[in-house]
Formats: C-alpha cells, sequence, structure tokens
C-alpha cells in the first residue's frame, strides 16, 4: 500500500478531488468572463496591419491606397519617394479619416444632402458590387440568352421615303403609279402630294421609328426592298415606298455572348439592388403619419 | 527510487513535453509565414521582382490563386480569351496604366468598372445606335453609312486596304462630329490613364478586328467589367495575384532561379 494520500494519487479515483478541481475550473472560467465582459473596450490593437499604412481610431488606411495616391500626386514608386512625400500624403489620408469619422459623429447624414445622396450612390454600389463578383456559369448565360433572344441581334436598317397626299383617293392614285415604276417626282407631281422628308437616307430602326412614328414604322418594318405600301392614315395620308429594307439578323450565343454577358449583369445589378432595398425596407420600422397612410 | 506516482506521471510530462514541442514549432511556422506575409505587403510592390525569393514565393502562391479566381475568364495561362473578349495579361499591352504591380494590385483589389467608389470608371465605349449615344457627353447618333465610314477609317490606321474615299469620311466623323478623338485621342493611340484603348495596334478586345466587329463596336458599344476582389481575397492574397500576373509578361522576374 502506498502511503500517499489518497486525493494526490492520480491512480486512485477521489470524488473529492474531481469536485475541487471542476469548481476551481469553472471560477476560472467566470473571473476570464466577467473581466472579458466588464472591461470590454471593443477589439482593439496597438499593431498597424502590414496591408494598411495607418489605424485611426482603429480605422485602417490601406497601402494600396496610399500607393496609389503617392502615383497619382507625385508619379513616383514607394520605393523611389521621399520621406517628405510620403509624409504629406499620410498626413491627407489621416486628416480625410478624422474628418469622416467626425462626420460620421455628427451625423451629418440626417441633415446634409449631399451626404445623403452619396451614402445612397455608395450602397447602391454595394449591392452592385457584389452582384458582379458572382461570375455566371455558361449554362445562365446560355438560358439568359434563350430568354430574351430578340435582345442580341444586328441593327436593322432601312432606307424608306415618306409621301404625303391630301385625301386617299390621290394617295391611292399614287400607290398605283409607284407600283408601276413610275419616278417618284412625277408621282407626285401629278397626284399632289409632297414627300415629308422624315426619313432622307438610310437609318437605323430606331431613328426610323422615332422619324415615322409608330404606325408608320410598324409598317415599314413590314415591307420588301422596293415594296410600296397601301395609304396609311397617321395624321394626314401616307404612302411608304421602301428603297432598302435590312431587317436585324439574329446572333448565335458565340456571336452574341459579351453583350449577353453585359445584359446579365446589369440585370443581375438591378435584381440585387431591389433586393437590397426590399431587405432594408422589411427589416425597418417604418411608421407612416395618419393623414399619408 | 522510482515511486509510483513518478511511474504514472512520467508519461503525462513526456506528452506535455512532446505537445508543447510541437506547438512551439508550430507557432514558429506561423510566426515565420506571418513575418514574410508581413514583408511582403509591407514592401514597394513595383520593387518586389528585384527580390528573387520574395518574388519566388508570392508567384507560387499567386498563381493558386489566380486559378482560382481569374482564370475562368483570362484563361489559365493569361493569354485571355476572343469569345469571353477578356484581355490577354501575358503580352505586356495594358488597358490601365503601365502594368506594374502596383497598377495591377489596384486593378485587383478595385476592379474595372465593378461599382466599387475607387474601381476604373472614367470612360466606356457608347453605343451610337441609340437616341442619346452617350448620355452623359450628349454624344449624337450615327447613321448607317457614317459607321461604315468610320470603320473604313480604322481599317486603314490597321494598314489594312480598303474604300478610300469611305476612310477619308470617316476621318472626318473620328475627328469632329463622332468626337471619337476625345477619348481615343487624336493619333487613336488610346489612353492607358483612363482605359481607353489603341485604335493602331491591331490588338483588338472585342471581336478580331474585321470590319463587322469594328462596326458592331461602335453601333453597340463596350463597357468590360473586372470585379473588385478586395471584399473576397486578403490583401496578401492580392498583393501574390498581382505579382503572379506581372510575372506572366516578365517571366524574367518571376523569381525562379535561372
Amino acid at each position: 500500500m502506498s502511503d500517499t494520500p489518497a486525493w494526490r494519487d492520480p491512480t486512485q479515483i477521489h470524488a473529492g478531488r474531481s469536485l475541487v478541481l471542476a469548481a476551481t475550473g469553472a471560477v476560472i472560467g467566470l473571473i476570464i468572463a466577467g473581466y472579458g465582459l466588464f472591461t470590454a473596450r471593443g477589439t482593439s490593437t496597438l499593431l498597424v496591419p502590414p496591408e494598411d499604412v495607418a489605424l485611426v481610431n482603429q480605422q485602417p488606411l490601406s497601402r494600396v491606397d496610399f500607393v496609389g495616391m503617392l502615383k497619382s500626386l507625385y508619379d513616383v514608386d514607394l520605393a523611389d519617394s521621399t520621406p517628405e512625400q510620403r509624409r504629406k500624403i499620410l498626413e491627407d489620408m489621416i486628416r480625410e479619416e478624422v474628418y469622416v469619422q467626425r462626420g460620421k459623429d455628427l451625423d451629418l447624414a440626417s441633415v446634409d444632402p449631399d451626404v445623403r445622396g452619396a451614402m445612397v450612390a455608395a450602397v447602391e454600389q454595394v449591392s452592385a458590387t457584389s452582384a458582379i463578383t458572382d461570375q455566371p456559369t455558361e449554362d445562365k448565360l446560355r438560358a439568359h440568352y434563350d430568354a430574351n433572344r430578340t435582345l442580341f441581334t444586328s441593327a436593322g436598317t432601312m432606307d424608306v421615303r415618306d409621301y404625303v397626299f391630301k385625301d386617299a383617293a390621290a394617295a391611292a392614285g399614287a400607290v398605283t403609279a409607284l407600283r408601276s415604276g413610275k419616278p417618284a417626282d412625277s408621282v407626285l407631281a401629278a397626284n399632289g402630294g409632297r414627300d415629308s422628308a422624315k426619313v432622307s437616307s438610310e437609318e437605323f430602326y430606331f431613328a426610323a421609328k422615332i422619324h415615322l412614328g409608330d404606325a408608320l414604322f410598324t409598317a415599314a418594318t413590314a415591307m420588301a426592298t422596293g415594296a410600296v405600301s397601301e395609304p396609311i392614315e397617321a395624321d394626314g395620308i401616307h404612302v411608304l415606298q421602301m428603297v432598302k429594307n435590312t431587317p436585324p439578323t439574329q446572333y448565335t450565343y458565340e456571336d452574341a455572348r459579351v453583350r449577353v454577358l453585359d445584359d446579365y449583369r446589369k440585370k443581375a445589378i438591378t435584381r440585387a439592388q431591389a433586393n437590397m432595398e426590399m431587405f432594408l425596407r422589411k427589416r425597418a420600422n417604418v411608421l407612416i403619419s395618419e393623414d399619408l397612410r | 527510487m522510482m515511486t509510483k506516482a513518478h511511474r504514472t506521471f512520467r508519461p503525462i510530462i513526456f506528452t506535455a513535453l512532446a505537445a508543447g514541442v510541437a506547438a512551439a514549432i508550430a507557432s514558429l511556422v506561423w510566426f515565420n509565414a506571418y513575418a514574410a506575409a508581413g514583408r511582403l505587403l509591407t514592401a514597394d510592390p513595383n520593387a518586389i521582382p528585384a527580390d528573387r525569393p520574395v518574388m519566388h514565393r508570392a508567384v507560387t502562391a499567386g498563381q493558386a490563386v489566380y486559378s482560382r479566381q481569374c482564370a475562368s475568364c483570362h484563361a489559365a495561362g493569361g493569354q485571355g480569351s476572343v469569345a469571353l473578349s477578356t484581355p490577354a495579361l501575358n503580352d505586356g499591352d495594358w488597358l490601365y496604366g503601365d502594368g506594374t504591380p502596383a497598377e495591377i494590385e489596384r486593378t485587383v483589389s478595385y476592379g474595372i468598372r465593378s461599382h466599387h467608389a475607387r474601381s476604373w470608371h472614367l470612360t466606356e465605349m457608347p453605343g451610337y445606335i441609340q437616341a442619346t449615344a452617350s448620355g452623359t457627353h450628349q454624344i449624337i447618333p450615327l447613321t448607317p453609312s457614317d459607321i461604315r465610314d468610320l470603320t473604313e477609317y480604322l481599317m486603314k490606321l490597321q494598314g489594312e486596304p480598303g474604300d478610300e474615299q469611305a476612310a477619308a469620311r470617316g476621318q472626318t466623323l473620328f475627328h469632329i462630329s463622332a468626337g471619337c478623338w476625345d477619348c481615343h485621342a487624336r493619333d487613336a493611340g488610346g489612353d492607358r490613364a483612363t482605359g481607353v484603348p489603341s485604335l493602331t495596334d491591331k490588338i483588338w478586345l472585342y471581336g478580331k478586328g474585321d470590319r463587322q466587329s469594328i462596326f458592331d463596336s461602335i453601333a453597340f458599344g463596350h463597357a468590360g467589367v473586372c470585379p473588385a476582389w478586395i471584399d473576397v481575397l486578403t490583401p496578401a492574397e492580392i498583393r501574390q495575384v498581382a505579382l503572379y500576373v506581372y510575372a506572366l509578361s516578365h517571366p524574367e522576374d518571376s523569381g525562379e532561379s535561372k
């Protein structure tokens, strides 16, 4: 038999020792937790992280920005810069940071419309940034192309003449004459018509639509090169003569991929911003005055 | 004489000692890595290529980051992609800046038209087949024949044969009504300070420099995007990948021993 007391012999189970050790551990844990809880001042460090050039009230000033400003202001690399140049840039950055922090303390966003506008724009940018960083897969892009094929075409062009007549009878006579191949000038003179000159040469579809108006443009897009329309009533009696119509042609996915990605991103940004607004509104406690409900 | 208690405690002491030694080694490894990252981050990025050991470690680590985040667009070897309209990173031709490690690091951090406030975003190629080609500059739209004439002028700048009269009309458009010179410069040499490409060097980001792709570029415009990685990658990873990209066009500076 060993003469060691039972509580000191680790080969022997001793309930009292277990209890004391567990209690000691609990007390130490409580002391650490209590100290941390009642003396907490937020995360604080005295070391400047290597990726930063300074901490202003624990707010980091990025080294990338520091180097970029040296380049912008003095056109020098960090290694070639003088101590004065580095000090000037650093002082400028610190000045900006302390003013920004003071602006937050003063809650300028609640009173200054410029600050409010800048903050709204910045938050919109944040949501757009995340949408751009998320790279779509080829499958997603192809699905987007399939769902929006009409967006990915060549630009249609048309060269069309728009003649205006006093009445339907004159217009009908002009249609017959033009279809028989008579020169437009003589047809207009014989039927009392005139060229509206809204379209005088080859134009893209979008421009022709603006110049002709919706009704005439819709009629024009259906016309083949060389065709003469029936009289069209649209703020006067019109007859269209299509000199050349080149409708848009569908691009393949491969040819349109850059535009598909561009369109996909634009819509992803719009969606991300809408989602963020929805989230913010949902989280916000908004009370509306009774007279405006 | 060894007591029973001694015999019992001996393996515990050895285990504790072994654990202590392992922890010390791990701490040393971690501290060394931390210190190396610190040296990498506090150094002038443009001076790092001259420090072969540091450059070699950075390029090796940067390659892994590149493969994970950049290769899907810029291709595994940095040769870019005509199909994806992403620029080559290994040819020494830079759209933004002169391709120094610091400039590459800025692009990786903040991106191009990434909507990050510090991204490169001063310019955008307007599409000329809209009622207002550029909202900010009030550029007027062009007709199909205008764009064909401009295309001929750009083909002529590449030294390609074409319609001389159309090219002459295109030259007038370039320098006057279309306003192309305002971004692309009078000599069409572009501007690296704002990311405007040269139109004289036969390097094309969109298409292969044929008439149709040039026509489409003028008609529909372009605004290429590179994401901002500052909130995705660590500062060390950003610098490592910037140095790797730099080394793609400067293999002699990759830090590998010759």
